[in-house]
């Protein structure tokens, strides 16, 4: 049996050392920022980048890795593996999944690449990145793997709250959340992806009751296996979230990640997210049925 | 008030028939009715000043009078449709435009009294002094039970003890003048010791409004009975406030629409209001069967207007039909909507399973921080214009969804809103909003994800995350709860009380803010009144911001009248 890659890209938000111990092959998108550009977390890291955006000029543009870029990750793993499987941000968010789809392609026949769209982002699809690596490692083929992706991406929830809607209209990412723009009133809503785009689910107005709700929703899943608590720059509210969720998950099964450029320069300063995995089994369909 | 000299004018002197004093036939009642609502006209602003607490705020007079005038109108268009009316008929016209035109809580309670009389007197095709104590005693019966918990010392207690006068009287003497001088007695003296029953009341130097209103009627009988006929001002309004809701039902036609649209009104004695409403269903689309037992408003689409109108006989008798081809109004109306507009993409209609949104609310920029929040319709209303039943049921009915909920944002427009649940086809709830701060907060907690069940009990415990602080101009002097106001000074409110008052507009509102527990909230948001001083909203943010730092304030265009400041503090 075969070994298989896995690839990903750097919105995944899996903090390095995972990356590393894992073996996952990150590409990154590319960040505009007044006239400069830069490889998402490899010309410029997430803190850097969350002191320049209040700063900017003009709001910040991104855009998806090359097919070429694609093609070269693809071509230099063929060298040492079987297989790829590839997850990437949500075809809805992006145009990163569209990109490997035309690199699988224009390489077809080398070896077989499972290029899937993660219909999430940042540890929503995260988690189901390193469930493909731990079995990769433990020598699952590309059928298993694909299949247990799948599954992993079903198993997570993500759900955040942004400061203000602002950076999601003007990237415009801000998916079915536009029916909640245009309040004169503060909002500190509380969004989710749902079947890769972003849909509003209540118009909250402050921060407390804003991750409080947050924290109500995750709680109300049945089950928890691990936890990621996201930030862009205020990193505040992390250990109340992580507090009000300790019973419900241990401290050494939460993660606590910093967003990419890419995804921070679409939310902006102040945003909170989390992400909850339900754990590997049972597999979703059985569970629905 | 001219409402006094036109009455006096207006009366007979001197002639007293006996039917005024013995018993009255259905067109006498409807007469005497008519001259109590005329004469209670007279006494709105009076009573309107009755109020506990020295706000612009619940205006009971008006909202009795514009309810019994309401149940008035429908009497009389009731009555013009047979032959001479019998009491009982009146008497259950009068109940169904009370219920559609309830303005507030005195309003819903009137209705009650009414719908009450109406069952009390069923059968009587004359009212004299009997039947008016027993009716009487059922109207008692009848508001109190519709009541949660009933409060001595209100219109509840002056119409059970009037009831309880009544049928002592009617027992020596069964007519009318007697009974009625008896209830009008009693009435009176239970009114003067409400201030006794409620401590609110006597802390306030006032009599309930609501039970003084209640005499008033009375009184405007008692009037007819020696002599006088006052008349109201005549219906120029759409045909009784009632149900006019339907006439607009045109506009929910869409262009797709075939056959004939079918109008009626259906009366009967106990019509079965659920049975009628499955069978006609089943004739057709569109159905709409609003109403109560002894009349209903009947919409309906069908290709077959002649079995829809033979079915509704077999309950009872048939008024007002109106039937319209579709097929043509549609085809003009194409035509038409073709002529104004380039073809645009539909609106983006609402899934059936979405939940509507409804708010009252009055001034511009309340009504649009409400939409921004995601009310899908505002009724216009609030603390000093109490909307009607039948305003915020053609609001519901207006909207797409089949499931809507209900921000009353008034203490006073709560009763009215609950009577809506029961008028319409959509499942309609009720989180009962008690200020426009309370609604902001349930709808913030609207949870787009959630039934209709869960969102409701979220947005019901949402109320409490707010306090509702307010800023405006005592109507009088008053000490209330400790804290003394002459007439004009600035006054604020936390949750409906008062809790300070002085000259400066700033310093009260701080005084407020201090009392709301601002160290344990983060954002005060200010809505800027149509009474406000330009100056005022930025003076109030600096006091507040130099005193509370942590707060964010946010200052919106509210434009409600009388209040200078309406605040959310959460």
């Amino acid at each position: 049996m075969g070994r298989v890659a896995v690839v990903t890209d750097s919105t995944a938000d899996i903090p390095c050392e995972l990356i590393q111990r894992y073996d996952i092959h990150v590409v990154p998108l590319t960040v505009h920022i007044d006239g400069e550009v830069f490889e998402d977390r490899v010309t410029i890291t997430p803190e850097e980048f969350m002191r320049r955006l209040p700063h900017a000029a003009t709001f910040p543009t991104t855009s998806q890795p090359s097919v070429g870029r694609f093609q070269a990750v693809y071509n230099g793993l063929a060298d040492h593996y079987d297989a790829i499987v590839s997850i990437h941000i949500s075809s809805r968010l992006s145009g990163t999944y569209q990109s490997a789809l035309l690199a699988r392609d224009t390489i077809n026949g080398r070896m077989p690449i499972a290029v899937i769209d993660s219909r999430s982002a940042s540890m929503g699809m995260g988690f189901a990145v390193l469930r493909a690596a731990q079995m990769a490692q433990a020598g699952c083929d590309l059928a298993e793997i694909e299949r247990a992706t799948r599954q992993a991406l079903e198993a997570t929830h993500t759900v955040f709250l942004v400061d203000t809607l602002e950076y999601l209209r003007r990237g415009g990412r801000i998916g079915r959340a536009a029916e909640i723009v245009g309040s004169i009133l503060q909002l500190k809503p509380i969004l989710r992806l749902e079947e890769g785009v972003v849909v509003p689910f209540a118009r909250t107005r402050t921060r407390p009751k804003a991750t409080a709700g947050m924290i109500a929703l995750i709680r109300d899943l049945p089950t928890i296996d691990r936890l990621a608590i996201l930030t862009t720059s205020d990193t505040s509210d992390v250990e109340r979230v992580a507090e009000a969720l300790a019973d419900r998950c241990p401290r050494e099964r939460m993660l606590c990640c910093r967003i990419s450029p890419v995804l921070a320069a679409h939310l902006g300063p102040g945003t909170l997210g989390i992400v909850a995995y339900e754990g590997d089994g049972p597999p979703a369909a059985e569970a629905r049925a | 008030m001219t409402g006094e000299g036109a009455a006096r004018a207006a009366s007979h002197a001197g002639t007293v028939d006996t039917e005024r004093t013995r018993w009255w036939s259905g067109r006498t009642l409807l007469q005497a009715l008519e001259t109590a609502a005329a004469h209670l006209e007279a006494h709105v602003a009076a009573i309107n000043a009755l109020n506990v607490f020295p706000v612009p705020d619940g205006d009971t007079g008006t909202n009795l009078f514009l309810t019994l005038q309401a149940a008035v109108r429908e009497a009389r268009r009731h009555a013009l449709d047979g032959q001479p009316p019998r009491a009982d008929e009146v008497l259950a016209g009068a109940a169904h435009g009370a219920l559609m035109g309830a303005r507030g809580n005195s309003g819903v309670i009137l209705y009650q009294i009414l719908a009450g009389m109406a069952e009390g007197s069923q059968g009587a095709s004359h009212l004299d002094g009997h039947v008016l104590a027993a009716s009487l005693r059922r109207g008692a019966d009848l508001a109190y039970r519709a009541v949660g918990q009933p409060v001595e010392g209100t219109m509840l207690t002056v119409i059970r003890e009037a009831a309880e006068a009544a049928e002592t009287a009617a027992v020596r003497d069964g007519s009318v003048a007697s009974v009625l001088a008896a209830a009008l007695d009693r009435a009176n003296d239970a009114v003067a010791r409400t201030p006794a029953l409620l401590d609110i009341l006597q802390q306030a130097g006032v009599v309930d409004a609501g039970g003084q209103g209640l005499a008033i009627l009375l009184g405007g009988l008692q009037r007819f009975v020696d002599g006088a006929t006052l008349a109201i001002s005549p219906a120029d309004a759409p045909p009784a406030a009632a149900m006019a809701f339907l006439d607009h039902l045109d506009e929910l036609h869409g262009t797709a629409e075939f056959g004939y649209c079918i109008n009626f009104l259906l009366s009967g004695d106990a019509l079965p209001v659920e049975e009628v409403r499955r069978r006609i269903a089943e004739l057709g689309t569109s159905t709409v069967a609003v109403g109560d037992a002894t009349m209903l408003k009947i919409h309906v689409h069908s290709d077959h207007p002649g079995a829809v109108l033979e079915l509704a006989l077999t309950y009872g008798e048939l008024h007002q039909v109106r039937i319209d081809n579709m097929t043509a109004q549609t085809r003009a109306l194409v035509e038409a909507r073709a002529a104004d507009h380039p073809p645009v993409p539909a609106a983006p209609t609402a899934a059936p399973t979405s939940i509507g949104l409804v708010a009252v609310a009055s001034g511009a920029g309340l009504t649009a921080a409400l939409r921004g929040m995601g009310a899908d319709a505002v009724v216009p209303g609030g603390p000093t214009v109490n909307p009607s039943t039948a305003e915020i049921l053609r609001a519901v009915e207006a909207l797409p969804h089949r499931e809507v909920i209900l921000l009353p944002n008034d203490p006073n427009v709560i009763p009215t809103a609950r009577q809506v649940e029961r008028l319409t086809e959509r499942i309609v709830r009720v989180v009962p909003s008690r200020s426009v701060p309370e609604g902001i907060s349930a709808l913030a907690a609207f949870n787009f994800d959630a039934g209709l069940d869960e969102n409701v009990a979220a947005m019901t415990e949402a109320l409490s995350m707010v306090r509702s602080l307010a800023l405006t101009r005592a109507t009088r002097a008053a000490e209330i709860d400790g804290v003394r106001v002459r007439a004009g000074q600035y006054i604020g409110l936390v949750d409906g009380r008062l809790r300070a008052a002085g000259d400066d507009a700033v310093s009260v509102t701080l005084a407020v803010v201090t009392q709301a527990q601002p160290e344990q909230a983060e954002l005060l948001t200010l809505f800027v009144g149509e009474p406000a001083a330009p100056d005022l909203a930025g003076s109030v943010a600096a006091a507040i911001g130099e005193a509370y730092p942590h707060l964010t304030i946010e200052v919106a265009a509210g434009d409600q009248p009388h209040y200078d400041l309406i605040m959310a503090l959460e």
